[in-house]
């Protein structure tokens, strides 16, 4: 089950998606494709107070009260904003003005807070890995990824490499957007296209997934660990 | 090569199609502007050629999208041994993703299995609010990551 805070954060997530403009491709002459897309962004379908439902000021006590406040001030102004566009007539441009405002002011906090937590548990995540690496004896190296994501926009995250001799592993960012959880990283043996996922739940545990294709609900679910990693790494090791 | 290679590799021969494609749709134009009754000698009427060069980025996103369809249906048959048929909305959204895929692959593959639709069902209407449109480019860079988070182990 996904909890509030993470629907709250997908809520905000999808509306972002349907926020960006929209690209428009016209084949016949006839058609104006900035008319259309003018269109389609002035629609407003982000503009709706139901992003914020699922908006619960506790879900969020962890953070530091200014960022927490922050939130919460952002929420409230773009539902006063959002609750005033009637449901079945398009938002007038002072609305649609006063709108894209507020959304862009919650979008930036949202991104804030997903990103700080999503920065803190892949650290987490790494800090970790690099210990049990170095115990087995094996040379890791951080590397800079760049990745982007609805919500998030660009932003950059490490790699780590691991040499476990004779083989070159790596630990590599997926997406902090995934189905199902809240973050996911793949455990490669280069040069191949084997890899074995892991993620994190949304209480914020790594597993290492196995069997991925059987399918999502068949594979095998381990909580990530010292001597799951080896085991990975040796499961990897004899696909190549 | 691995499978999953190969039918990606058909998708994107899809894309150099039509780049051949729109070489010829843009020397045809050429020719029509010069002679409208070009076509008249090949059995076909100017509006035929007109069409031709409108309806081309359609008609290869259409075909891209039926190789990337393919491949996922023969990825859930031979692959996942499933002996069932669900609508290409549940397959793309749903059924084949699990947390190796991001959300934004799911969402963009899904975007233009959506535009496919449009085009095959109301080709002459204008593109309806919150679709997104696409172009050949686009739709490539938009299936393909889609199609590499699939299980390599496919065989």
């Amino acid at each position: 089950m996904v909890p509030k805070r993470e629907e709250f954060v997908l809520d905000v997530r999808r509306a972002a998606r349907v926020a960006e403009k929209p690209t428009v491709i016209a084949d016949s002459g006839l058609v104006n494709p900035d008319a259309i897309a003018k269109t389609i962004y002035r629609a407003a379908l982000w503009l709706t107070p139901k992003i914020v439902e699922n908006y619960y000021p506790a879900e969020f006590s962890d953070l530091p009260p200014e960022l927490r406040e922050s939130l919460t001030r952002a929420v409230e102004a773009f539902r006063a904003i959002a609750g005033k566009v009637p449901a079945d007539q398009p938002a007038t441009a002072e609305q649609f003005a006063r709108g894209q405002d507020a959304f862009r002011t919650l979008l930036a906090i949202t991104r804030d807070v997903v990103l700080g937590e999503w920065r803190h548990a892949v650290d987490g995540l790494l800090r970790d890995t690099e210990s049990w690496a170095k115990k087995l004896g094996w040379v890791t190296k951080r590397v800079q990824k760049g990745l982007s994501e609805t919500l998030l926009g660009s932003y950059e995250l490490p790699q780590l490499l691991m040499h476990a001799a004779p083989d070159l592993y790596v630990l590599d960012p997926v997406a902090r957007f995934v189905p199902g959880a809240a973050g996911a990283f793949d455990l490669s043996v280069q040069p191949s296209f084997y890899m074995i996922s892991l993620y994190r739940d949304f209480s914020g545990s790594w597993y290492a997934h196995h069997d991925v294709g059987q399918g999502v609900s068949n594979g095998t679910r381990d909580v990530w660990s010292e001597d799951m990693l080896k085991k990975c790494v040796e499961e990897l090791g004899a696909l190549q | 090569m691995i499978r999953r290679q190969q039918r990606l590799l058909r998708i994107a021969n899809v894309a150099q199609e039509f780049l051949a494609a729109k070489t010829a749709a843009d020397w045809l134009q050429s020719r029509q502007e010069a002679d409208p009754c070009f076509g008249n000698q090949f059995g076909w009427e100017a509006k035929a050629g007109i069409a031709f060069g409108e309806n081309l980025e359609a008609t290869y996103i259409v075909r891209m999208y039926a190789e990337f369809e393919a491949g996922l249906r023969d990825y859930w048959k031979t692959h996942l041994k499933r002996d069932t048929h669900p609508r290409m909305m549940e397959l793309v959204r749903h059924a084949i993703p699990n947390q190796m895929f991001s959300q934004d692959a799911i969402d963009d593959a899904d975007d233009v299995r959506e535009y496919r639709n449009h085009l095959v069902h109301d080709l002459e209407d204008e593109v309806p609010e919150g679709l997104r449109a696409f172009s050949v480019a686009e739709a490539k860079r938009c299936l393909c990551p889609y199609f590499a988070r699939l299980d390599a182990r496919w065989q």
